[in-house]
């Protein structure tokens, strides 16, 4: 009788242990540099996608502190740390070495060399050529040259990778090189036969506070009837045409995808390399597109977008 | 000049024919549940629908579901007179609502779209897929189900990757982040002409059933189903109107 009551005490410790093993498993972090609206979009992403993950979010609120992180890792016990933005991202890689470590929404990641690192991987912020210039495509199918101003500084690899990236969908990009970000219109115009488009790279020497070569680009461009890509839809109100950017909600589901992929199938991370965001939202500029097609719009064009400025405007 | 003036007459007769038997009508509850629409568009066709009905003096209040729990829970608060649902959730429920389908989706001519589900070339099985990755635009849980019923998984064998747009999850298939994706098949041949780079490496594996267009269902208490029958087949006449079809993915309803 004593014997049948071991076992049985035996088999719940067994039961016990087994089930706060997969509770563990399912616990998840998310330690965010500061308060965004498009951070909590990403989270809601993450838990519709994985609903079965307990998620704890701690806000670094702007500010580098390690021993708030450390306090926050040793208190949760994840099974993984996702980290939103760069400032969460490097305070994070510098305080945990073993603990699994996904990064998110940090630009430019591979300047950032703090986050190369055996239990760190993530998804960038830069969105692939091809997909930016597909999405184009589908609007505008008959615009095949795009003139790309840029720093060579700053963004020479991203302009050759994505001329070989476009030149696979028929669309040429012309390199512009613009050494001095006031010189910007002056290398518009040398160069104005060459193109019918132009896109914005987020180059931060040609566009910054201290310049003036963003104003300067969006006002050639409406000028000359120029469409402009973009990468932020908060240069659509300005006059840009097309923008391409994250899609927040998607980005969520797909570091859920990653997650799964290193907790429950015990892929490493330093095995999954850095992967381009999957999701993107688009929005066109009715009014430009109507300014630079005129007749020519076919309405079908707007199908393909996730928002109309002004039109879905909240 | 003949024809012009005979359209004129005819939207003249339909705006008169609204406005007669719309006369003694109060606001009424329209409640919509499309969880394949962007939702970021939800404000202006919200907007365009009631601006239009306002036009014809119908007084309507439009409420927008993602959820389907959501869509239950508030049938219940605000009894509402009509609703326009995805046809998969309206043939689920319709007798538990006493639905009655006044009007369906087309698009051009087409009152129903085919998805498929899109892999790599060497894959042969799409049972092959179980517990991998498969991107696709978010998808209510039943029409998931049914899914994931005809490849031979269920929803906890395969994780989802939701995206906003069927080029997204193309794309992603084609950078090789997931391994399959569900889109229509009109997608899949654009993107497949815009950019065969990204499509050369995959194939059609499984084309899934056939999916209904929307549908404007009644429900039992609404009175006046002529206003909106015809208001609703209708709403194509507009040009303004072009957003509300735009989000239900249609061109008319008929």
């Amino acid at each position: 009788m004593k014997k049948n009551k071991n076992i049985i005490f035996l088999f719940l410790c067994i039961l016990l242990f087994s089930i706060t093993t997969a509770y563990a498993n399912e616990r998840y972090v998310f330690i965010k540099s500061k308060s965004l609206s498009q951070v909590d979009v990403l989270i809601n992403g993450f838990k519709q996608s994985y609903s079965k993950a307990e998620v704890s979010v701690l806000d670094l609120e702007g500010k580098r502190n390690t021993g708030k992180v450390k306090t926050f890792i040793k208190e949760k016990k994840p099974s993984l740390i996702i980290c939103l933005g760069s400032l969460a991202a490097k305070t994070t890689v510098r305080v945990e070495k073993n603990i699994p470590i996904l990064f998110a929404m940090v630009i430019n990641y591979k300047r950032q060399k703090e986050l190369v690192q055996k239990n760190v991987t993530g998804v960038s912020m830069e969105i692939p050529a091809a997909v930016i210039f597909t999405q184009f495509k589908m609007i505008f199918p008959e615009i095949k040259k795009i003139g790309v101003p840029h720093s060579p500084v700053n963004s020479k690899e991203i302009v050759s990778d994505s001329i070989v990236a476009t030149n696979k969908i028929k669309i040429k990009l012309i390199a512009i090189e613009v050494q001095n970000p006031s010189e910007i219109e002056e290398k518009l115009i040398l160069n104005r036969k060459k193109y019918s488009g132009i896109w914005m790279l987020a180059d931060t020497k040609l566009y910054n506070r201290k310049t003036t070569a963003l104003q300067e680009l969006i006002k050639y461009s409406l000028n000359q009837n120029l469409p402009l890509i973009v990468f932020s839809e908060a240069f659509l109100k300005r006059g840009a045409l097309f923008s391409v950017s994250i899609n927040y909600k998607s980005l969520g589901s797909q570091l859920a995808l990653i997650s799964r992929k290193i907790v429950l199938d015990k892929i490493k991370p330093s095995i999954i390399p850095v992967a381009s965001p999957i999701g993107t939202y688009t929005v066109i500029n009715k009014s430009v597109a109507k300014k630079i097609m005129g007749n020519k719009i076919n309405d079908i064009i707007y199908a393909n977008v996730d928002k109309i400025y002004a039109e879905d405007e909240d | 000049m003949i024809r012009y003036q005979c359209k004129t007459y005819v939207r003249l007769i339909v705006f008169l024919t609204i406005l007669l038997l719309n006369k003694f009508i109060y606001a009424e509850t329209i409640f919509i549940f499309h969880p394949e629409g962007k939702s970021s568009q939800i404000q202006t066709v919200k907007t365009d629908l009631t601006n239009y009905f306002k036009m014809i003096n119908v007084n309507a209040e439009f409420y927008f579901f993602a959820k389907r729990e959501d869509f239950d829970r508030s049938v219940e608060r605000f009894d509402p007179e009509l609703a326009i649902v995805s046809s998969y959730y309206y043939y689920e429920m319709k007798e538990n609502y006493n639905w009655k389908e006044i009007l369906s989706g087309y698009n051009n001519e087409k009152k129903s779209y085919k998805k498929v589900l899109v892999s790599f070339k060497n894959l042969n099985d799409f049972r092959q897929l179980k517990n991998n990755s498969l991107a696709s635009v978010q998808l209510d849980t039943a029409s998931l189900n049914t899914y994931m019923r005809m490849i031979g998984v269920s929803q906890s064998e395969i994780r989802i990757v939701s995206v906003s747009k069927d080029i997204d999850a193309i794309m992603a298939l084609g950078f090789e982040q997931v391994q399959g994706a569900i889109v229509t098949r009109s997608s899949f041949n654009q993107i497949e002409n815009i950019n065969p780079d990204a499509t050369e490496n995959l194939k059609i594996l499984l084309e899934l059933s056939e999916t209904e267009h929307p549908k404007v269902v009644m429900f039992p208490k609404l009175k006046k189903i002529k206003i909106y029958k015809i208001s609703f087949a209708n709403i194509n006449k507009d040009k303004q109107n072009i957003s509300i079809l735009r989000y239900f993915g249609i061109t008319d309803f008929k």
